[in-house]
């Protein structure tokens, strides 16, 4: 189990290291962002160069990494020039709206996916089963742009039960909440069905079965805890999708979090920002999966002890 | 079997919510025509009443005034602060404002301003000379990374009450460009610095800071002791980022917002019909066009024959762009003075539509098969450009200039605008260009100004010769008549071929009232007001 961990983790740096240079490079594909930055209409050549100069966009690029790696390293992640405060101040602000967010979403995506997934399976063929299999279809081939603009025309517009926007409450986290969470609602539906419906036909849930034990004990004890070994591996991955898919949500409902900012961030060509963000939540992508890793082994014995 | 299920209920999911998109209902929009002359006459409250929310379609970069990058953060620091003069956004003209009076020297190089006394900023330090200094001084240093022009001015002071302002170079639209240098308060630049500004910024203007969240809003409250008496009417004003059109058309719907603005022609008309919404609507001061270049890549193109551009401009079927990519929403420029400049030539009509004469032109210029050109427009930066130069494209194609390579080249507009700067666009290429100074100029020297333009890619000595004539005359009324001259001139030899200025929409709940923006959506909301 530690010589497991330690080769995950050695692993996960190495796919740091690569995102770090991988984004620094991409980002830098797109442009000049000292021409967005300064309102073009009005900006002569010699303004262009002192910012470009100021921001250290003249200097080569070996140079470039070099200062940006060290700013990574010494944890401050740089200065961002549109948010004008420290990368990691800025996402450190935001992040807690963003969490926030995607938990709700989780909550929402397991709070319908789990049950209906397992009376789903434990009842192929029956109208439940078809919704179980609907809501598994509808959740992954809906667009989640689509679903938050229908949300906010017939929750807002229409009905005018729920904010369209902004974060003024609880009752604001409902819509995006549950545009965000369709995808995983969708995926964790039919894992879970699949899961249920394969344990089920085992040889020793029939072997439980025939030694007496109740329905309760049979579903809770042996089918639950088999099932959630394939969950856990899903809830990990789904939860980063969840992370990506708020850069469009909480554009749409004008939420200030992570996501939020990477777009802004991409949108004014910020690099530091970019760059930290998206370092940010690959580093984040990689902790869940490491402990999904570890989740795996505790509810799993045959990798535990591997 | 269970295929057909799931497509029965597919369909009837699908068919439910397009039934849902009705019409919303027209009951609340009969407000009786008593109510509304009610609520004309009320007029403003006495006392500030009420909270305005304005919706931004993006986040400001920053609220100290040099350093707002873009007019939504413009548009909140004008609220906060205020300027030695105004503009009054009906007539156009300059106002007094933190400045009572002005005299300007013979030789245009000195600005002799009176200030108002009794003006108290925020905190409650009163307004003087020291704060004019101050405001030069902070807009000129370097962390302000987006300052423009305040280095260009020299600032002496006469008495408390009186300075002198230098331009280090001459500029007829100096008064002008005084409306946008927000007075900062000299007490807290000494003691705070341009740090201190930038997250507590304290002015002198109608309305005080609160706080900021950023992402989220900008509060602002009514300053009690403002110097412009029984202003301003709105108690509060909450700006709030939205970066989402479909959902600021939402919200404005919902009436969690007052003011929408940057809609395009389809989302206004979305807006049509809907109870408690007005429109507003204006041609901005922006012209667009498709340059030509005799600097770098155009030299030696058959682009240099006057007769060529001629014919190019009248093989462009301008109305038929407008009608069918804008909805009839623009205006065809007929050159590059818009009607808010001064000395616009309303006599000078846009360019017709002639091929034939294009045609002619073309055979007498030498090019009787017409010849290819290479042409290049940004992606991204502005609405439905692109098809625009697609629509361009095909219409020289007809007259026979044909596009090199077959197609347009399409560009990135962060790299499009570095190889803009660099003077490597080819012969042929789309922009468009704003005015803020009530005056073309700006835009032509930028558009026209030769070698020493980062922009620019023409050069024609008769237009440099007004260009320095029209900077050398302070008269404005002389200077309209040399910007009309021009303009004939830049209609028979054409540097551009002129395409059109598009129409501004936004859209406003019924109930506010003195909110009017200007041509380059600017707005003043210490006149603005609630009815009801």
């Amino acid at each position: 189990m530690q010589r497991y961990l330690w080769a995950r983790l050695l692993q996960s740096l190495l796919l740091l290291a690569g995102v770090l240079v991988l984004v620094f490079w991409l980002v830098r594909l797109t442009g000049d962002p000292a021409a967005l930055l300064i309102a073009r209409d009005f900006a002569d050549t010699a303004q262009l160069e002192e910012m470009r100069q100021a921001l250290g966009l003249n200097d080569p690029l070996g140079v470039q990494f070099v200062r940006y790696a060290g700013d990574v390293f010494s944890g401050e992640l740089g200065y961002s020039l549109r948010f004008r405060q420290p990368a990691r101040e800025a996402i450190l602000a935001a992040l807690p709206i963003t969490l926030l967010l995607s938990t709700a979403a989780m909550a929402i995506a397991l709070g319908v996916a789990v049950p209906l997934g397992i009376w789903g399976g434990n009842h192929p063929g029956s109208w439940i089963d078809g919704l179980t299999r609907l809501v598994g279809l509808l959740g992954q081939v809906t667009p989640t742009f689509w679903l938050a603009m229908i949300l906010i025309w017939l929750f807002a517009v229409q009905l005018r039960w729920l904010p369209s926007f902004g974060v003024d409450g609880p009752s604001s986290f409902l819509m995006p909440a549950f545009a965000l969470s369709i995808g995983a609602v969708g995926q964790l539906v039919r894992l879970t069905r699949a899961a249920v419906l394969e344990i089920r036909s085992e040889d020793y849930i029939r072997t439980a079965r025939s030694k007496g034990l109740s329905e309760y004990a049979v579903g809770a004890q042996h089918i639950a805890r088999n099932a959630s070994i394939a969950l856990v591996s899903v809830v990990g991955i789904q939860f980063t999708y969840l992370l990506a898919g708020s850069v469009y949500i909480e554009s749409v409902f004008a939420i200030p979090g992570i996501g939020w900012m990477l777009n802004e961030s991409i949108r004014n060509r910020d690099f530091v920002m970019v760059q930290s963000l998206t370092l940010f939540i690959a580093t984040f992508a990689i902790l869940i999966h490491l402990a999904t890793d570890i989740a795996y082994g505790v509810l799993d014995p045959r990798i535990r002890h591997r | 079997m269970h295929r057909k299920f799931l497509t029965v209920v597919v369909l009837w999911i699908l068919l439910t919510l397009s039934a849902c998109v009705a019409p919303a209902s027209p009951a609340a929009e009969e407000a009786t025509a008593e109510e509304a002359a009610a609520a004309e006459v009320a007029g403003p409250p006495s006392t500030p009443t009420g909270t305005l929310i304005v919706a931004l379609p993006l986040d400001p970069n920053s609220i100290n005034p040099p350093n707002a990058a873009e007019r939504m953060a413009g548009n909140v620091v004008n609220q906060i602060f205020d300027s030695l003069l105004a503009v009054d956004n009906v007539t156009g003209d300059l106002l007094p404002s933190l400045a009572t009076g002005w005299e300007v020297s013979e030789d245009g190089m000195e600005y002799t301003l009176t200030l108002r006394e009794g003006v108290l900023f925020h905190d409650g330090t009163p307004f003087n000379a020291e704060d004019v200094v101050a405001t030069f001084a902070a807009g000129a240093d370097p962390v302000n990374a987006y300052a423009s022009g305040y280095a260009n001015v020299t600032v002496e002071v006469i008495d408390d009450y009186t300075v002198k302002l230098m331009p280090t170079e001459p500029d007829v639209t100096f008064l002008r460009t005084l409306t946008g240098y927000n007075i900062i308060s000299a007490e807290q630049f000494a003691a705070e610095g341009n740090l201190g500004i930038e997250t507590n910024p304290i002015g002198a203007g109608p309305f005080k800071f609160v706080e900021w969240n950023k992402g989220d809003r900008i509060v602002l409250q009514a300053f009690e002791e403002y110097w412009d008496a029984g202003k301003p009417y709105l108690a509060e004003v909450i700006f709030r980022p939205i970066p989402e059109s479909a959902t600021r058309l939402a919200a404005i719907q919902t009436g969690e917002v007052h003011i929408i603005n940057r809609l395009n022609a389809d989302e206004a008309s979305s807006l049509e019909g809907v109870a408690g919404v007005e429109q507003i609507t204006y041609p901005a001061d922006r012209v667009y066009y498709i340059a030509f270049n005799n600097l770098t890549t155009g030299v030696g193109q058959p682009t240099e024959d006057v007769r060529v551009r001629q014919a190019m401009n009248y093989a462009v079927d301008r109305q038929a762009i407008v009608d069918g990519i804008f909805g009839g929403n623009a205006r065809l420029s007929s050159g590059f003075v818009t009607p808010w400049n001064l000395g616009f030539d309303e006599a000078l009509a846009p360019y017709p539509y002639d091929p034939e004469k294009a045609r002619a032109l073309l055979a007498e210029a030498g090019y009787p098969e017409g010849f290819s050109i290479g042409m290049a427009c940004p992606i991204g930066a502005y609405t439905s450009f692109e098809d625009v130069c697609q629509a361009i494209a095909n219409y020289l194609g007809e007259v026979g200039i044909a596009v090199e390579g077959d197609e347009v080249e399409f560009l990135e507009s962060g790299v499009y605008w570095d190889r803009q700067a660099a003077k490597e666009l080819p012969p042929l290429f789309g922009d468009s260009w704003s005015a803020s100074v009530g005056e073309a100029l700006p835009r032509l020297t930028g558009a026209l100004g030769g070698m020493s333009e980062s922009y620019s890619a023409w050069s024609d000595p008769a237009i440099d010769d007004y260009l320095t004539s029209i900077s050398a005359e302070f008269d404005p009324e002389a200077r309209a008549v040399l910007y009309q001259e021009l303009q004939q001139m830049m209609f028979e030899d054409p540097p551009f071929i002129y395409l059109y200025e598009p129409i501004s929409f936004e859209a406003i709940r019924e109930e506010v009232e003195g909110y009017v923006p200007d041509s380059v959506e600017q707005y003043y909301l210490k006149n603005a007001y609630l009815s009801e």
